[in-house]
Parts: C-alpha cells; structure tokens; sequence
C-alpha cells in the first residue's frame, strides 16, 4: 500500500512520524510524497494550542473531502488523537485512531479494512528511528514528564514517563550520523526526567557521555527542553557535560512566568529566584552559553503585576531565545476550569511582550557583529 | 565574547532558501551562500544581527 504522510507539532511528532515510516516499509508499504499517490493517508497531529486544534480540524476536514469517494483510508495519529478522540470521532467517524503510545501499531491501521482506534497502553521503547532532515537529526529520548502542569494537554497525550534505553538512543545517534547528520537533537518533554523510569534517577548527562564514547564522527549534540526543577537535581554533571566539545552550549529551560503566584497556579515545581540561580550558575560556569526559554502570557490568575514581573524577568535574565505563547484554554487540564484572562489583555500583554523579547534579543545578538579581537579571535570553536 | 572568526555547522536549510549554519552555543546563522553544503564545517565572520539570529559571510571552510 501507498501512505502518504502529514506531520504537525513538535519534534517528538516527527521522530514518531519516522518510527511509523519505518514500520510501514518494514512491512511492505510504500511511502510517497504526494497524496494523488497514496492509498492512505496518515496525519500525524498537535494540539499543544487551540490554535493547533483548529487547524487541525479544518486540514482533516480538507482531506476528508479531497478523499471523499475515493476509497483511499484515513489515519489520525498524533497527540489529538489521544487527548481529544471523541473531538475526531465526531467529526471524522471513518478515521483510524492511533496514539503516540501505538505507533508501531500502524501498520494494522493501514492494513484493516475497518476504522480501528488504537489509543490506550504505554509506548514500547525497544525501537527508534531518528528524523533526519538536512542533517540534523531528532531523536526523542522519552515520552511523558513527571510533572502536572495546570495549562498542558501534551500531559493528557503523553503522561506516563518512558525513556528510551541508553542502548537503543545510541543506536539511532549512530543510524543518524551514518545518514549525514551533524547536528543530533536530543528531545524529549523534560529531557531532565530522562532515566528516572529506568534507573530511579535522572541520567541524561551519563546518556550524553555514552554517545559520545560510543558514537564516533564529526557532530554536535543539541539538548532539547527541560524543566527547571529537573536541572536543579543534576546541574553540576550538567555542566561537566557542556565543556565536551560535541555539545552545544545551549539550553532550553522554560520559566513560563516571572511571578512566583502564577508559577504556583501553574503547578511548576520552582520560584522565580530558584530558576534565576540556575541561570547564574549555568552561565558563570559556561559564560558563552545561549538560553532559551518559553513563556506563557494570559494563564488563568496572572495579573497585570504578575504580568510586570515576567516582562522584568526577561531584562533581567537576558535570554537569547523567548518562545512566547498566548494561553488558550485546552480541554482535559485544570486551568480550563479557572476563571480566564479576557481576550483583548492576553493580546496586549502578549504584544508588548514581544516587544521586549525583540529588545532583549537585538542587544544580544549584536554584540556578536564584529567582535574583533575580544576573546576567541581566530581559534577554532569547534 | 568571542572574536572575528567563529565555526559554525550548517545543518540546515530555511524556507527562503538560505543555509542556516549554527554557532558553538547553537546561535542560529543565516548564511547567503550557494556552493556549501549541508554538515560542513564553515568558518565565519558575523556581519549583521536581528533579536532572531546572526547574519554571517563565510571566509573559508574549516
């Protein structure tokens, strides 16, 4: 059979979408780039957002037309598919269901003659592949986090931690750079959980020094996001980890707020002054570090002087990178139930905000433009 | 803060076309350059900025 693919979201959708790749050719099945070819079509969705669900939907909506009479099969996998099924069975009835935790499932999906809804159980983790796209490479080292965040649907999508074994995540480090990768994304919900299902204990710096003594080749490893209260556990190996020159200098580690109130609604597991101190730490033992972040504006109690404080925290923390999102309500998670932040003052706030991040990160960039003779000069960085 | 010279990896290619290569921190580089290809190593210098990312010339590969 022809299977055409779609794939929205994060970069764990689109390792899932290559695993899925795989098992289909393992089977038999071909994968084609154009939906005129294909007997079946799989959308791989996100509904981190409503904005993201909406989309969804209309895309679904689009293909079930374009797909009408046709006799060809349409498969929804992806984290709608398990956070809001009922959403999809009623508008699309003759679609399959496949989760993120049955992916290696899809092969029966495609092969049944009948819609099928594969939607409970937890994620095998003996098989992965990596999505290669130019030459990076997204490896999803877990699915799931440890923690219960008020505003997040992916909790509802993907709750169970499951890390990767060391063995099979160096297996497709190695597949990736055999492919031409240079750069290796390690991903994952909070790559800081990664292990504690395994070992009792987070192990992603023993993970990073395995493929490096594992892994030869000319590439660089990137860590994806993890939580603040995650890196407090292990930020001195952390750190260790950084001065190997295959890593990048980078982290990804959300504040989402910086009023301490708001945090709380939010049910992170940290202060403003606790995540301030590991920026500190981070950046007074890596001083060339770059560190991103994600906010959100407009979350369920966050007042104008909440919001003040999140503007003052990005100033002060001089961050490189600002993923900024505008709350919206997502069904299955706590912060639907609060009273909500109007409209019109998320909007604002979420505007005037970025004029902040744009301020912030047009400082930092360019103090990188002509540096001459400070520092580096004509040494290799890498 | 570093100097003139900078390595970066070029990893990937954007939308419009350009090759975005990334520094040893992961700052993104945009590089409007035809005849390099994707995971080389490439020194550069950086000659602009935006709050998103660098732009950069590259002055020979490493």
């Amino acid at each position: 059979m022809r299977v055409y693919f779609e794939t929205y979201g994060c970069a764990l959708n689109r390792a899932d979408t290559s695993i899925m790749k795989h098992v289909l050719i393992s089977r038999g099945h071909e994968i084609v780039d154009n939906i005129s070819e294909a007997d079946a079509v799989v959308v791989n969705t996100c509904t981190v957002r409503l904005d993201s669900e909406l989309r969804m939907i209309k895309r679904l909506k689009e293909l079930r037309e374009t797909l009408r009479g046709s006799g060809k099969k349409l498969i929804i996998a992806g984290c709608m598919a398990k956070a809001q099924p009922y959403t999809l069975r009623k508008f699309f009835p003759e679609a399959s269901l496949v989760s993120p935790q049955n992916i290696l499932r899809i092969g029966e999906a495609v092969e049944s003659a009948e819609p099928v809804t594969f939607i409970s159980g937890v994620r095998p983790t003996h098989v992965m592949h990596p999505y290669v796209e130019g030459a990076s490479a997204e490896i999803p080292v877990a699915e799931g986090c440890l923690g219960d965040c008020s505003f997040c649907i992916v909790k509802v999508a993907r709750r169970n931690l499951r890390s990767y074994p060391p063995e099979v995540v160096i297996r497709a480090v190695k597949e990736a750079v055999n492919a031409g990768a240079v750069e290796i994304d390690l991903t994952a919900q909070d790559t800081g959980a990664y292990g504690i299902d395994l070992g009792g204990k987070p192990s992603l710096p023993d993970l990073i020094a395995e493929i490096i003594e594992e892994v030869p080749g000319r590439y660089f490893i990137r860590v994806g996001m993890m939580n603040p209260d995650s890196l407090q556990g292990f930020i001195d190996e952390f750190i260790d980890v950084l001065k190997e020159s295959r890593v990048f200098k980078y982290v990804h580690l959300p504040l989402q707020s910086g009023s301490d109130e708001v945090l709380r609604i939010m049910r992170r597991k940290y202060t403003y002054d606790e995540f301030k101190s590991l920026v500190i730490e981070l950046r007074r033992k890596v001083p060339e570090i770059s560190i991103a972040t994600d906010i959100i504006v407009g979350h369920p109690g966050e007042g104008e002087e909440d919001f003040e404080l999140t503007k003052k925290a990005v100033r002060e923390l001089m961050f490189d990178k600002v993923h900024l999102a505008q709350y919206s309500v997502r069904p299955r998670t706590l912060a639907a139930a609060m009273p909500q932040v109007h409209e019109p003052v998320k909007k604002r706030r979420s505007s005037e905000l970025t004029e902040v991040i744009e301020e912030v990160g047009t400082v930092i960039n360019q103090a990188y433009v002509g540096a001459v003779g400070r520092g580096r000069g004509k040494q290799e960085v890498f | 803060m570093w100097g003139l010279w900078a390595g970066a990896v070029v990893s990937r290619r954007s939308f419009r076309g350009s090759l975005i290569g990334r520094l040893f921190n992961y700052k993104p580089i945009v590089l409007n350059e035809g005849g390099l290809e994707l995971g080389s190593e490439v020194y550069v210098v950086v000659r602009g900025a935006t709050f998103f990312d660098l732009r950069g010339e590259v002055l020979k590969a490493s």
